[in-house]
């Protein structure tokens, strides 16, 4: 911003003023003529309320009126100059000048267009005709009404000075100093800082340091020491009585009318109503329109609040609902045509001598007075919306950062599981559920009758086959068909037993001490025909039980054949270790797989297996066996190794089906398997007291019994189910 | 009294407690059992060190000549070895035993089904269908329907334990082609068959082991009564 320097004083004053700030003189030549102010239009509320001001502040500090007045008109603001001067040539004549003052709109024309409620309350709360109710107001408001209803109204070519005597020396000095802060700073006045010391009642402190802190920050760094010379100046400004009583520091802005009616850019939208949402509670708890209307003329952005603004005229201002709660004094003047505020002239030099600027004040004035202004970045200019910091500017932007934060992510315990793998659990929760369900009651229904059942059918059991055992019946016949694979067992044993060289046979014990009732009763038959046939026996066992019931066997065996010579014929390998390599490494070479005998004697030298060297030099192989996987195991490592010798099998009743195969197919030549292997065995070879015969009666008894059993029970669980079905 | 009525009359008492289990599973039969148990853990330890590591380990070691002590130097390291499988600090230095062990042992036994399970079974089944060597009419029908009843059981019970299923496009719908189920079903009641074959056989072989030892106990009680 360029300066323009005053050619009276040399003062350097800002290029939009139009009077020196230092002597008060014009700037221009060719300025209007402080006796013939432009007319303003907007303004005439502000005339109002000046010439109300200066009477209440009269009133207020017990002045009498037209004290001074006169001496105040040449100190009208060059703030209040300059704006005047630039209404004056930009604002189009008013329309309410045309007017009669007795045609002006008032608030009583209006009233048909009013809400009855407003009516009510204008009835109640407007003034007799003829009578003034001014008992309730101060003085200085009666004063103003009584000066508003006997003051002419002034003609536009009557709008000279004539009007200025009234305004007060402290109005028109303290205006521009102590709350125009945008004109002092604009200016370039040193003085400008100095304003904040007044007592500005509910103002907060960032009001004032929102208003100076972006427009005299070198102001700011002036001594408060420095300006006790402006305090002093203000007090003499001030009525001698004020000054006395209420010092300057203590001043309660909001209680003296004369510092809250100006205006310090008046336009056409600050004599409009604001909306009450744009303005800070604050503001509303002064309970001061006029005090209001300032702090809006400083903080508030007139541009931004045009639309919030009602209307511009009389009409819209008796209709805003911020009216509802003013008095209808402050109704009758703002519904006042405007046009009939009188007119200010400049102010003339008064008595009061203008002071030099110190140099050390010129010195530290603000950069903005004398320098252009600084073009501002947007960050600079801009102004804090939220948070402790808000209205000021120029603060770093922390807005973004601090006030649009988010949550903390908040990170779950729960497994991340896909669509598919949650399938597939609640697929496996249910069937675990199923299982579940269906388990518990049956367990726990079982639980006390399976006892009672068992014992029933052990009990039943054990005493049939006791009695079948201890009597004998014989109501059992043995089997007329016999089985191939026993018919063909037979025909092997009876070969090789009735051949002329008695046959040397590899007997295989595999079963375990459990079963050995049963293959011990099969095998005994067995091995008396091998014994009457005086076969040489090797027994090899890949069972570690295996040679205990070798002995058995033979000695059992043994007694029906007395002639028998078991410690010639019979010879015990004991056990091979290794399982199914150890019968591979016996079928290739038995004399190293088993060299020695249970005894520990060189078994390979022995008379019965001289010159034996291989399983297949043996007659036969008889395998006596309870357990499926040996048998096969058998079949698969020694049945290759053993060509043409037949392998012959002794099996228990439990593994014949897993046999049977191995039968069909020729690998096993022979098998006897179960009781009734034995009874067909027995029955070949016409034996009349075998062991099988003797428990035959039992065995067909028991299995007879058993399936009675498994009848009876298949019966009782199927009617109960049928009992359960209905329900 | 004589040894063998002494021993006679502990394995009456045994297997009395051993019946008690129709009572239920109480004391009595399963101190039978840990007899039982430790019994033959004992006597196959004393059978493997005098019939096995004796005899086969430590006297050719003592006794053989140096040729084949130099071969059994290898079973022993490996049966040493073996020992610190009961450490599981130690236990690995038993895997070149155990990978032994469990090498050979799957190369017999996978040699020995195919050549004497797989090969053996399929020759079999073949040869029901020759019909050459029979003599009349009737054993031939009979050998030719004995044939494809077990060819049917074959394929069927094969057929029962395929798994697979067909893809339609991209979607796996976990059915069965129509012919794997209609031959799984045949081979269901084949399966069936067996299972109830060996569960009778198991059956069977249980009344005869309980016949036995309910004769042991009358030929033990029958003298006393006498």
């Amino acid at each position: 911003m360029s300066e323009i320097i005053c050619p009276y004083c040399g003062y350097s004053n800002d290029i939009d003023a139009l009077t020196c700030l230092s002597c008060k003189k014009s700037l221009y030549d060719d300025v209007e003529e402080p006796g013939n102010p432009p007319q303003q239009e907007g303004m005439d509320w502000l005339n109002t309320f000046r010439g109300f001001d200066t009477k209440t502040n009269a009133s207020t500090l017990d002045l009498k009126p037209g004290d001074g007045s006169t001496d105040a008109e040449p100190e009208i603001p060059d703030w209040l100059a300059r704006i005047r001067a630039l209404k004056g040539e930009e604002a189009p004549p008013l329309e309410d000048e045309s007017l009669p003052p007795g045609e002006m709109p008032s608030l009583n024309n209006q009233d048909a267009d009013l809400p009855d409620w407003i009516k009510e309350i204008k009835a109640s709360d407007s003034p007799q005709p003829g009578k003034e109710n001014n008992e309730d107001f101060p003085d200085w408001l009666r004063n103003l009404s009584a000066e508003e209803n006997l003051a002419p109204k002034p003609e536009a070519s009557e709008r000279s000075g004539a009007a200025l005597p009234d305004i007060p020396d402290d109005l028109q000095m303290d205006e521009p100093a102590e709350f125009n802060f945008d004109a002092q700073s604009v200016e370039g006045n040193p003085i400008a800082p100095v304003s904040p010391p007044l007592d500005i009642g509910g103002l907060p402190d960032e009001f004032f340091q929102e208003l100076t802190a972006g427009q005299t920050h070198a102001a700011e760094e002036i001594d408060q020491p420095d300006l006790d010379w402006l305090l002093e100046r203000a007090q003499t400004n001030l009525p001698q009585e004020e000054a006395a009583a209420q010092p300057l520091d203590e001043l309660n802005w909001q209680d003296q009318p004369s510092l809250e009616q100006p205006e310090p850019e008046p336009s056409a939208n600050e004599s409009e109503p604001v909306e009450s949402a744009e303005l800070p509670a604050w503001m509303f708890e002064s309970g001061e329109p006029a005090g209001n209307e300032t702090v809006e003329s400083t903080e508030i952005d007139f541009a931004s609040l045009e639309g919030n603004l009602t209307g511009t005229g009389s009409e819209d201002l008796i209709t805003t609902p911020q009216e509802e709660e003013l008095p209808d004094w402050l109704l009758e003047d703002k519904a006042a045509p405007p046009a009939q505020a009188p007119e200010y002239l400049p102010e003339a030099p008064s008595d009061v001598e203008t002071g030099e600027m110190p140099g050390w004040l010129h010195a530290v004035r603000p950069i903005e007075a004398a320098a252009p202004k600084l073009v501002k970045s947007e960050e600079e200019s801009r102004i804090e919306a939220s948070g402790p910091l808000a209205g000021y500017q120029g603060v770093l932007p922390g807005q973004g950062v601090v006030t649009h934060y988010s949550k903390p992510p908040v990170y779950s315990a729960r497994m991340q599981v896909t669509d598919k793998q949650r399938i597939y659990a609640t697929l496996f929760e249910t069937l675990i559920a199923d299982e579940a369900r269906v388990g518990a009651p049956a367990a726990a229904k079982t639980e006390s009758s399976q006892l009672v059942i068992r014992l029933a059918v052990g009990l039943v059991m054990v005493v049939a086959l006791l009695a079948i055992l201890i009597l004998q019946p014989g109501f059992a016949a043995f089997p007329t068909l016999v089985p191939p694979e026993s018919v063909a067992f037979y025909d092997s044993v009876q070969t090789l037993t009735s051949a002329t060289t008695p046959p040397r046979v590899l007997v295989a014990l595999d079963y375990d001490p459990a079963l050995s009732g049963e293959l011990r009763t099969i095998s005994t038959s067995v091995l008396e025909d091998w014994m009457a046939g005086n076969s040489g026996l090797a027994f090899i066992s890949i069972s570690p039980a295996g040679p205990a019931l070798v002995s058995e066997l033979v000695n059992t065996a043994a007694i029906q054949i007395p002639a028998y010579l078991t410690a010639e014929r019979v010879i015990n390998l004991g056990y091979l270790p290794g399982g199914a390599s150890a019968l591979a490494a016996l079928a290739n070479s038995p004399t190293r797989a088993a060299p020695t005998t249970l005894d520990g004697l060189p078994a390979w030298e022995s008379l019965l297996l001289q010159g034996m060297n291989t399983v297949a030099d043996f007659d036969a192989i008889l395998l006596l066996t309870d357990n499926a996987e040996n048998s096969r195991t058998w079949v698969e490592q020694v049945k290759p190794a053993a060509g043409d010798t037949p392998l012959l099998v002794v099996s228990s009743a439990q593994v014949a089906p897993v046999l049977q195969p191995y039968v069909q197919s020729g690998q096993i030549s022979g098998m006897v398997s179960g009781f009734t292997g034995g009874a067909a065995y027995e029955q070949l070879t016409q034996s009349a007291s075998g062991p099988v015969r003797r428990y035959w009666d039992a065995y067909q008894g028991g299995m007879l019994l058993i399936a009675a059993l498994m009848l009876i029970g298949a019966a009782v669980f199927g009617i109960k189910n049928i009992v359960r079905r209905p329900k | 009294m004589a040894p063998d009525l002494l021993w006679t009359l502990i394995a009456f008492f045994l297997t009395i407690l051993v019946l008690s289990y129709v009572l239920g599973d109480n004391a009595l039969f399963r101190m039978v059992m840990m007899i039982f148990v430790g019994i033959s853990a004992g006597y196959g330890a004393v059978l493997l060190f005098y019939q096995v590591i004796m005899p086969r380990l430590i006297t050719p070691l003592v006794t053989a000549p140096p040729a084949d002590r130099m071969v059994l130097i290898i079973p022993a390291v490996l049966s040493i070895l073996l020992l610190f499988k009961l450490s599981p600090r130690l236990s690995v230095l038993g895997n070149p035993s155990m990978a032994l062990l469990t090498g050979v042992g799957a190369a017999v036994a996978i040699g020995g089904a195919v050549s004497g399970t797989l090969f053996g079974q399929i020759s079999g089944t073949i040869s029901l269908f020759d019909l050459s060597g029979l003599s009349s009419a009737g054993s031939a029908i009979s050998q030719l329907f004995g044939g494809i009843v077990l060819l049917t059981g074959t394929i069927c019970s094969l057929a029962y334990f395929h798994f697979g299923a067909r893809k339609k496009g991209e979607e796996n719908t976990g059915a069965q082609p129509a012919i794997i189920q209609l031959l799984a079903g045949i081979g269901k009641v084949f399966i069936a068959i067996t299972l109830g074959a060996l569960f009778a056989g198991v059956l069977a072989a249980s009344l005869a082991a309980l016949i036995e030892r309910l004769d042991f106990l009358i030929n033990v009680i029958k003298p006393m009564i006498s």
